[in-house]
């Protein structure tokens, strides 16, 4: 079947185009050329006046696994007073700040999203993270790997072991996993805090391998690299959350020695130390570092004032900030020598000045970093918020005059400690393209999404103009999964299954020797059953397997 | 059942408790299929019945017929039916994920068979919240292991000999291990350690009082002197020093064990006595759950609903509340007019005394039902995944028979076509 979507304001930045009116022509699941003047066309869409973008893709967001679950269960007020009734095409569910699977699939789609990436994913809880984003309908997920607090690299780090025998490892735990990148979070700090240490700074020896966390960065970096992983090694830096962090955020990306590095929610890790309150933005001096370093990509995992709750593998910042939590409560994990999880509610106010300033903070990075190739729009979901607020986040950054009103609402104090005031810069659409779809795609490799060229998938999203570009975001026209309407004036009308999105690597299988020996000894389960095959990602725990 | 039909499986994954011991060997012999490799009086028994499960036809009200009628006969039930049950739950990922969409789809409450001991810890975790830890790092790590409880051995058999593996780890994070254990420990408990634990004895009712009273220890400013009449005190010092001087220590405990009236109260003192502990050293918790298809479900739902079991989705969306909708008081109440009880792995199969007609979805049917549909042994009879007990770990096991048997998420499945809501 042809279809034709025509007339539309296009906004497609891979392939260079700037809000030029053309037609998109789309043939079952994937975007074709222009056909011959004469072809059938099967059903048209007259976008006349409207705004075409690819489907948002989403490179940072909780989406599935462990943490989320726990997440849920824990925050019982969120889920009660978020309660979401079935229809007879919808699931029933609940939650805002951590919704179940079918809600944000649904939540999602009505934004105009079309993919998503779990970055979280933790070895022994892949399979689990899989079955959640299969039951996560009209996204398309994949997950990262978190390694490198792994005690199993750790050990072959401190033994000094080949390169070549990291690469295999590394190569053959994110095939075995399913997962489409890797992601160290506190460089060792996981591992570090099950040995009682209660910090780790990136030059810091980790108190039983004695090796630090700039050795695991760029270690990892460096394997990456070997194994021909699309994505960049995805860090989440040392010391989040705390004053002063930003020098460790530099030094983690002088660490990759040059090689391509992603920063996950980098508004966590640009806190300065200075001031009577002993808190303060760095966002400049990231931000500065990333303009000086084309090889770095961050993502700002900005926050949003309301109640949230925070899932992160970081066990070792979440146990130190547990006192915070609001409600008080929290839960950790050590996980299977290899991870760790800690969840912690928390609720951001705008009249606290530390909030508030994280808030100023994630501002001034998306409107300081001047290439937006380098910068993702995130909340870093759910941690600094909500992915439904994404919407208001957009109308921030490309309305100067709404966001100097929203800025006199915070603390005075965080308002004057802050830069945003002084920025004019406006996000134009083309830029908001791409921090929130094509820079995303070209990061990840995914060479059929995120543009609108021939050959992609079709995943398109029409929006209606409006001066309010917080309505505009969040009320899509329409929204087109693999060719198929799934969003239209807001309202789901068809449900389709996401895809998976994992990595086929290259490395030498003889590893499986020494790994079905380490898995004999020191794991409880075997290495057989560690691998998740592609016959059960499609036929059991049913999510169909896109390669890259 | 002939030689043709059965495969060798190595490393097969036991689907019968929480530990989901996934080393078990299974080979044919003399045209019949045996368990092998396995020390596990639960494995043994259980793989011999579900290799050995006799064929039975489905039947509606004691009358044999074809599944396609048993099918349509129990969408008749439920069509009249104003207030349904989903429950049991003795099942797998797929069997959940086909109840839930059942339960949503028609308005009924959905509750596991264990949910009350269950939320002894999920409670605990949704009003405070813990530190607990894994298999793998308890195996690994633990430098010292504190049981609680009674019954922890005879419900894992296979507990001690996974922990006891940690000490040839390529890690070598360990080189001496110390056990302690608070509760009842027989003697044949205490003969399966190498030297016997450290034993503070006590009833199960007295578990929290002691852990409460060690707490005191590792608080900062509280001096509570433990009372003489209740345990010696030379044992509690030296449980006290055993907690000091390791590097992590692991608590652990069966659910099931405490579920007694204020078993919650003893549940809670267990994690405030972690969470003291984690103050300047660390400690972790690992509950444990007698039925993987428990953990199994629970993260299911709370992945699809954002709530545990049990739920109702009376009102269109699911409310949660772990007593009013617990099957067990659902039943006491009569407020149920039918019960669909979805199995597979249950242990035994409850002969329901109850006015709610009964639709029973399982391996066996003792009693009366007015619909029964026999189906499969998850991980034998059909392919399957389930969670272990500490809800990190899930695994996938094919069939291990050729011999075919619908799963319970096949039935579920056909009835909401017939359905067709």
């Amino acid at each position: 079947m042809l279809t034709r979507i025509s007339g539309g304001t296009v906004y497609d930045p891979i392939n260079h185009v700037n809000g030029e009116t053309r037609d998109i022509f789309i043939e079952q699941d994937r975007i074709v050329a222009p056909p011959a003047a004469d072809a059938k066309i099967d059903h048209s869409i007259d976008a006349k006046g409207l705004i075409l973008m690819p489907g948002g893709i989403d490179i940072h967001s909780h989406i599935g696994g462990g943490k989320g679950n726990i997440a849920r269960m824990m925050m019982t007020e969120d889920c009660d007073s978020h309660q979401i009734c079935g229809t007879s095409l919808l699931r029933s569910g609940s939650g805002h700040a951590a919704p179940s699977t079918f809600v944000t699939g649904y939540e999602y789609a009505k934004l105009g999203y079309t993919m998503c990436f779990e970055p979280a994913v933790a070895p022994s809880n892949a399979r689990h993270a899989h079955l959640e984003m299969s039951d996560t309908p009209l996204l398309d997920t994949g997950g990262y790997l978190i390694l490198g607090n792994d005690e199993y690299f750790l050990q072959l780090l401190a033994s000094k072991s080949d390169p070549q025998l990291i690469r295999d490892y590394v190569g053959w735990i994110v095939n075995a996993t399913q997962c489409i990148g890797v992601k160290i979070v506190n460089p060792g700090g996981i591992s570090a805090f099950k040995f009682n240490q209660r910090q780790l700074d990136i030059d810091e020896p980790h108190k039983h391998y004695q090796i630090t966390p700039r050795l695991i960065v760029s270690s990892m970096a460096a394997a990456l690299k070997d194994v021909n992983l699309s994505h960049p090694i995805h860090v989440h830096a040392s010391n989040l959350g705390v004053p002063g962090n930003f020098r460790s955020t530099l030094d983690t990306i002088n660490a990759t020695d040059g090689l391509p590095l992603h920063l996950a929610h980098v508004q966590f890790h640009s806190y300065g130390a200075e001031g009577k309150r002993g808190f303060s933005s760095a966002a400049l001096e990231i931000a500065e570092k990333v303009n000086e370093n084309s090889h770095v990509t961050v993502d700002v995992g900005h926050v949003m004032f309301g109640q949230t709750v925070t899932i992160s593998a970081d066990t070792m910042q979440q146990f130190a900030n547990r006192h915070h939590g609001h409600p008080r409560k929290s839960t950790f994990m050590d996980i299977e020598c290899e991870a760790g999880c800690g969840v912690v509610p928390f609720k951001y106010r705008a009249k606290q000045f530390v909030n508030a300033l994280q808030w100023a903070i994630g501002l001034e990075l998306f409107l300081t970093i001047k290439n937006p190739w380098q910068v993702f729009l995130t909340t870093d979901h759910p941690n600094g918020a909500s992915f439904t607020t994404y919407p208001h986040l957009i109308r921030l950054l490309m309305d100067k005059s709404y966001r100097d009103d929203k800025l006199l609402s915070i603390n005075r104090f965080a308002r004057q400690a802050s830069n945003v005031e002084h920025i004019s810069r406006e996000y134009s659409l083309y830029e908001i393209a791409i921090i929130t779809r094509a820079g995303p795609a070209l990061s990840l490799g995914l060479k059929d999404r995120g543009h609108l060229g021939p050959g992609a998938v079709a995943d398109v999203v029409l929006y209606r103009p409006n001066k309010n570009w917080e309505f505009v975001f969040r009320h899509p026209a329409r929204v087109i999964k693999d060719g198929q309407s799934v969003v239209n004036e807001g309202n789901i009308v068809k449900i389709i299954p996401g895809k998976s999105h994992s990595a086929d690597l290259q490395f030498d299988h003889g590893i499986e020797k020494h790994l079905a020996s380490y898995f004999e000894s020191s794991r409880t389960v075997s290495m057989s059953n560690f691998k998740i095959s592609d016959d059960e990602m499609s036929n059991s725990i049913g999510s169909s397997l896109v390669r890259h | 059942m002939t030689e043709s039909q059965i495969r060798h499986h190595k490393n097969s994954v036991c689907p019968f408790c929480g530990l989901l011991c996934d080393d078990i060997d299974i080979v044919s012999a003399d045209g019949k299929l045996n368990a092998v490799s396995v020390n596990c009086p639960i494995a043994k028994a259980l793989y011999h019945e579900s290799l050995n499960l006799p064929e039975k036809p489905a039947e509606i009200r004691g009358r044999r017929v074809t599944h396609t009628d048993a099918i349509r006969e129990a969408a008749q039930l439920i069509r009249k039916s104003k207030s349904p049950i989903v429950a049991g739950l003795q099942t797998d990922v797929a069997g959940a994920r086909s109840a839930l969409a059942l339960a949503d789809r028609i308005g009924a409450v959905i509750a596991d068979e264990h949910s009350r001991s269950h939320h002894l810890v999920s409670g605990r975790l949704q009003t405070y919240g813990g530190f607990l830890t894994t298999l793998t790092e308890v195996k690994n790590r633990a430098d010292l292991i504190i049981f609680l409880g009674d019954k922890l051995l005879f419900q894992f058999p296979r507990l001690l000999e996974w922990i006891e593996l940690g000490t040839n780890s390529e890690f070598g994070f360990i080189s001496d291990r110390n056990f302690a254990w608070i509760g009842k420990c027989s003697s044949n408990d205490s003969a399966r350690f190498e030297e016997p634990p450290l034993l503070l004895q006590c009833e199960l009712d007295q578990v929290g009082q002691i852990t409460s009273i060690l707490r005191a220890s590792f608080e900062p400013r509280r001096n509570v002197v433990p009372s003489p009449e209740l345990f010696p005190r030379k044992s509690m010092n030296r449980l006290v020093n055993l907690i000091r001087d390791a590097q992590y220590s692991v608590l652990l405990w069966s659910t099931e064990d405490f579920n007694f009236s204020l078993g919650d109260l003893a549940v809670d003192a267990i994690f405030r006595l972690i969470d003291s502990i984690n103050r300047e050293r660390r400690c972790a918790g690992m509950p444990l759950s007698n039925s993987c298809a428990t953990t199994t479900v629970n993260q299911v739902a709370t992945w699809q609903c954002g709530k545990p079991l049990p739920l109702n989705f009376r009102s269109g969306s699911p409310e949660f509340h772990p007593t009013q909708y617990a099957y067990d008081s659902i039943l006491e109440r009569n407020d149920a007019d039918l019960v669909i009880w979805v199995g597979g792995l249950e242990r035994t199969v409850p002969a329901f005394d109850t006015s709610a007609e009964l639709i029973r979805i399982s391996t066996k049917n003792p009693g009366h039902s007015d619909v029964f549909i026999p189906v499969g042994v998850p991980g034998i009879h059909h392919s399957t995944h389930l969670f272990r007990t500490d809800s990190v770990v899930s695994l996938y096991q094919k069939a291990l028979t050729q011999k075919k048997c619908a799963s319970s998420a096949e039935i579920i499945n056909a009835i909401l076509s017939e359905l067709d809501i």
